[in-house]
């Protein structure tokens, strides 16, 4: 697992992604509330998955849990709970059908995802083998922030979807 | 694109077109060579050849089998709740897509890029139909406001330099003015976010579909598509029925191979496996034939539809190096462009195509699919009726390369031709057509084996 673990953050930061290890999940919660506050927002969007939200309402962020239909609704930072990760790609895997998790993890110009326990691939082909619900629902991999180099080769983040995608992950130490 | 006529049988034009622009070869060829490095770097990290054969084994079973594959696809499709439609020809697709825009009175769409729908032209018949239609992939939305087709499969705009970009945007779009290309995508995404969440409907691609369990694979790096399925009630997929593979299991050597292939990236950044319709969403997924399950069939053009569209191919192609996409006047371009275009009979002229080919093996050389693309174009070259002047430069060729004897004849006759007459060597190359870019070829003062030999003596 700790090779899976590395490979995957290797991957994951070599596309832009950022990775924090976590011991528990309170530290986790507490790391996104200070990330919240230090990218100057104290509004975020909330997946239904992510765990313990009341500690983002306890520690005074403001809490969306529908996704935006309007533009001028959606918020700086969005939040996840991803049930994988897969390490050959640098992937977080989502749970895709799940509206929460899809518009949370796009529109926002920040994406925090909170990993906890998540199952982790080796490869491709472990994940494309599984016999999950997931599989049958749909999902997506993600693998840093949105990107482009669509004019001369030149690589811009933050295309369409998030410019920053920051993973918190807990219990695999 | 102005400079630059549709149809394969302006290709010759096209390409002196082309050569009188110096600047686009060395725009593409900073674009390809920048994807043909990264590609070597990151190929390292897994065994190709091996991959090669798991994908060319799962698209030879799928395309060996696509009626059986479409019946279990349309089956499990329409048991979660998707809308199917199977669309024969490029008429029909046109017609399915219009008719559910029309029943939903849609006033507005937002599509992501798809080289199928540049080959039945829908954003041209949606447009024709009193519909805005909005390009949301960066390289597509440039090209759409420039008013010309893509130029590569995966990079649309290749064949423009920053600065043209920037004036395009602003010209046409009244985004900026701006010099960097980050200043432009901010400028575009922006703009794009209300188009996004106020389209009526959005239109995507599929990288692949698979039979098992009724999902779609779509990929792309920008987000784009992830906002075109998501935020509209309405979404129509256009895809063809050579999409089809027969199990999740086939996409990880897909979604492994294809990205590191097309411009050397590990992964494409959103890979999304599209299971059932979204909450509240009505989802039209259209199949597209236009004579693919017939090719399928053709013992030589069979192996043509194996193609993944990973765009390798084209990237080191020193024919599209040198002309770019446009040259070619047809939707698909390069070596696989100049396939596909036969096989799918989709230009009258499809088979002068062939001449934009050196035979290099190039792109054979990168195909994950494992297409004999340099076989496949030899083969097309020495079908049809060619031009008196060819069969007569063919015949010259065979003549001299039947021995070795005819061989050295022909190059003492050259060598001595050139002696005699210096002027008249030069013009009948031009009149072979092949100098009209490029020097007389020199002919050696001495046969190789002779130099060979007084080498040796002088050791
Ligand atoms: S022919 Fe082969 S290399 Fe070319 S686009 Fe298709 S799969 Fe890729």
């Amino acid at each position: 697992m700790q090779r899976a673990i590395e490979l995957f953050w290797e991957r994951f930061t070599g596309y832009s992604g950022e990775v924090i290890l976590c011991v528990s999940l309170r530290e986790a919660m507490q790391r996104t509330v200070a990330l919240t506050r230090k990218i100057g927002t104290d509004t975020v969007g909330l997946s239904r998955h992510v765990p313990v939200p009341e500690a983002l309402s306890n520690a005074g962020l403001h809490v969306m849990h529908e996704p935006p239909t309007q533009v001028d609704d959606v918020p700086v930072v969005g939040i996840t709970a991803p049930w994988g990760l897969v390490a050959e790609t640098g992937s977080l895997v989502i749970h895709d059908h799940d509206p929460g998790e899809r518009l949370w993890s796009l529109v926002c110009d920040v994406h925090i995802a909170i990993l906890d326990h998540p199952r982790i691939f080796n490869d491709l082909d472990e994940l494309f083998t599984e016999d999950s619900a997931h599989l049958s629902t749909g999902l997506c991999l993600i693998s840093g922030p949105s990107r482009t180099a669509d004019i001369e080769k030149k690589l811009v983040l933050g295309m369409h979807g998030p410019r920053r995608v920051i993973a918190l992950i807990v219990g695999v130490d | 694109m102005a400079e630059f006529r549709r149809g394969a049988k302006n290709l010759r034009r096209n390409a002196k077109t082309a050569a009188r622009r110096p600047e686009l070869g060395a725009v593409i060829s900073r674009a390809t060579d920048h994807a043909i490095i990264r590609r070597r770097e990151v190929m390292q990290e897994i065994d190709f050849a091996a991959q090669r054969r798991r994908i060319q084994q799962l698209r030879q079973n799928a395309t060996q089998n696509l009626p059986g594959l479409l019946d279990r696809f349309k089956a499990r499709v329409e048991a979660k709740g998707f809308h199917f439609h199977m669309a024969v020809d490029t008429n029909a697709a046109r017609r399915i897509v219009i008719d559910v825009a029309k029943r939903h009175t849609v006033q507005t769409v937002v599509k992501s890029k798809s080289m199928l729908g540049e080959e039945v032209g829908i954003r041209e018949a949606l447009e024709q139909a009193g519909i805005q239609v909005t390009e949301t992939d960066l390289g597509e939305y440039i090209v759409q406001l420039n008013h010309e087709p893509p130029s590569h499969l995966t990079a649309p705009a290749v064949h423009l330099s920053t600065g043209e970009v920037g004036e395009i945007l602003y010209k046409q779009a009244g985004i900026g003015p701006f010099e960097k290309p980050e200043q432009m995508a901010v400028a575009v995404r922006q703009f794009m976010r209300t188009r996004f969440f106020n389209a009526d409907m959005g239109m995507a691609g599929a990288n692949a579909l698979i039979a098992e369990t009724g999902a779609m694979l779509m990929m792309s790096n920008e987000g784009n598509i992830r906002l075109v399925t998501s935020l509209p009630r309405l979404l129509v997929v256009l895809t063809s029925v050579d999409k089809l593979v027969e199990r999740m299991a086939d996409l990880a050597p897909l979604i492994r191979v294809i990205p590191k292939n097309a411009t050397g990236q590990r992964i494409t950044n959103y890979c999304t496996v599209l299971s059932a319709p979204r909450q509240g969403q009505e989802v039209h997924i259209v199949v597209v034939n236009n004579n693919r399950m017939a090719a399928a069939g053709d013992p030589v053009f069979g192996q043509a539809i194996r193609c993944v569209r990973c765009a390798a191919c084209i990237n080191v192609c020193p024919v599209f190096r040198t002309i770019g996409g446009h040259a070619y006047g047809t939707v698909y371009v390069g070596p696989m462009g100049i396939v596909l275009t036969n096989a799918l009979h989709l230009d009258p002229h499809a088979r002068m195509l062939s001449d934009a080919c050196t035979l290099c093996d190039a792109c054979a050389q990168v195909c994950p699919a494992g297409i004999d693309l340099p076989g496949l174009i030899l083969h097309i070259r020495s079908s049809g009726n060619p031009r008196l002047i060819d069969r007569f430069k063919a015949w010259v060729v065979g003549m001299t390369y039947a021995g070795a004897g005819r061989f050295k004849a022909a190059f003492w006759a050259l060598r001595l031709f050139k002696r005699l007459f210096a002027a008249g060597y030069r013009r009948l190359w031009r009149m072979l057509g092949w100098t009209g870019r490029r020097g007389v070829p020199r002919v050696a003062g001495k046969t190789f084996d002779r130099m060979w030999d007084d080498d040796a003596k002088g050791d």
